[in-house]
């Protein structure tokens, strides 16, 4: 429905100077006769046809379908996400997976977060304390669950533990383009099709990281604690 | 009496037959208009982009709508030329009046408007496979196409390029009455959508509200209906209209 704004202006430019050269043509301006214009017209119905049903029959292996109706629903979810780790609950999440796992050694009393990107901000780490000091930190990724993936090679953020420091790596800068097949206005408009605007928040996973100290150790730099 | 009877419906048959071959050449500017739409969609109809500083999305949307877009206009200019003299007169070569003269062009632009609205509807099939055969995308976002859909879309394209040839007829009988419809339309409509951008006055004809009356109609049925009206509405104006004028 929108695009049909978007081309009234010009639709209202051409209208007005077609109307003028016309009116102004001195009756002499007629249609344009061509030979064989019958079998062109023929060929060009059949050829659009034709399209069609092949576009039916193309092989899906590409094609991500997406429900517009549920296009920005994820937005409004990573609050929720974020609070929801900081209470500890992440696991029973509806939409948040856990993505990944590590395990490391640690014999320090803290253990410092830091991390290389500038985007890492407090709000993304979250610790709890163990019960027990079994000398393992535990690391767990948590995502939240995209409305469609588009790119099943995106790693996000990894961990490594280097010289008792917890080291957050930001995933290297990538770009993704893609086509979206919309149906054109004059079906949307009685579907009720939304526009289809894709944000990222549709096609990222958003992340956590929910690590797990033993007891006595403590986690310094931009982490928040659960519950506290 | 006569030896030969003259039947209303066989000279508009006949005359909606002779301006079937006689206008042939309107089909020709419509496969032009559909090509050059098709070309300026090839890089896409719309487009969005997002980011979160790691992972940059941009998409491309393809579909049809410039394409209807452009047959609507073409469908405007078409009914205008249509109504010039140098076409008036051709109908001269039957018996005629201005009656039959314009229920055959009316026919002729149903039949133009079904012929442009059903291949301005197929040809976004024909971007799409264009862009899933020859652009290099790893993947591709699709909504739903269901096959019905295609019938809801050539029916509203249909009645959407009716609606503007109904609109271009009426302006191109305004022009025979007078010349003077020459400045004063596009002086109305310019002038309408200047006291439309600003706020002190209100504009004579709010065009926002005229195209919220038919694209916010969400029921094929009553869209058909809103549209009929009109249509109905303008080519009766039309007839109206030139039986007020001399013969010839």
């Amino acid at each position: 429905m929108s695009d049909l704004f978007v081309f009234i202006p010009l639709i209202i430019i051409v209208m007005l100077a077609g109307f003028i050269v016309i009116a102004m043509g001195k009756n002499s301006i007629r249609f344009v006769k061509v030979p064989h214009i019958r079998w062109f017209l023929t060929g060009y119905l059949s050829i659009l046809i034709i399209v069609t049903v092949v576009f039916y029959f193309l092989p899906e292996d590409k094609f991500a379908s997406i429900d517009p109706s549920e296009l920005g629903a994820r937005e409004p979810l990573q609050q929720e996400f974020r609070s929801t780790a900081h209470e500890g609950n992440l696991s029973e999440t509806e939409h948040v997976y856990m993505k990944e796992k590590w395990e490391f050694s640690s014999e320090g009393k803290t253990v410092q977060v830091v991390s290389d990107s500038e985007a890492f901000d407090r709000g993304m780490v979250f610790a709890e304390t163990k019960d027990s000091n079994d000398g393992k930190i535990e690391v767990i990724k948590y995502a939240l669950r995209p409305t469609f993936k588009i790119d099943e090679d995106y790693e996000g953020f990894q961990v490594e533990f280097v010289d008792n420091k917890l080291k957050v790596i930001a995933p290297t800068q990538t770009s993704f383009e893609y086509p979206i097949f919309q149906n054109e206005f004059t079906i949307t408009q009685f579907t009720g099709e939304q526009g289809g605007h894709v944000s990222i928040y549709d096609v990222l996973e958003i992340e956590v990281i929910h690590v797990r100290v033993p007891k006595g150790v403590e986690l310094i730099g931009e982490v928040l604690y659960v519950n506290d | 009496m006569y030896l030969t009877e003259v039947n209303t419906l066989q000279i508009i048959r006949k005359q909606y037959q002779f301006k079937l071959k006689a206008y042939v050449g309107a089909f020709t500017s419509l496969l032009v208009m559909q090509v050059t739409a098709i070309l300026f969609s090839l890089g896409g109809t719309g487009g969005m982009s997002s980011s979160d500083g790691y992972l940059y999305i941009s998409g491309t949307q393809y579909n049809g709508s410039i394409v209807i877009a452009f047959t609507m206009l073409w469908a405007f200019i078409s009914s205008i030329l249509i109504t010039t003299k140098a076409y008036r007169n051709d109908d001269f070569t039957f018996v005629t009046n201005r009656f039959t003269s314009h229920v055959s062009n009316i026919y002729f632009l149903l039949a133009a408007s079904i012929f442009g609205g059903i291949t301005a509807m197929l040809s976004g099939y024909l971007l799409k496979l264009i862009a899933y055969l020859f652009y290099n995308y790893d993947a591709i976002l699709v909504t739903e196409h269901a096959i019905s859909s295609i019938l809801v879309g050539a029916t509203s394209t249909i009645f959407y390029i009716l609606l503007f040839s109904a609109l271009g007829y009426v302006i191109g009988v305004l022009v025979q009455l007078s010349k003077l419809f020459i400045i004063l339309i596009p002086a109305f409509v310019i002038g309408n959508l200047f006291l439309q951008a600003g706020e002190r006055v209100s504009p004579l004809v709010d065009f926002n509200k005229v195209v919220h009356f038919y694209i916010s109609e969400s029921s094929i049925l009553l869209f058909m209906v809103k549209v009929s009206v009109t249509i109905l509405v303008l080519f009766s104006l039309s007839i109206f209209i030139t039986n007020r004028m001399e013969v010839k």
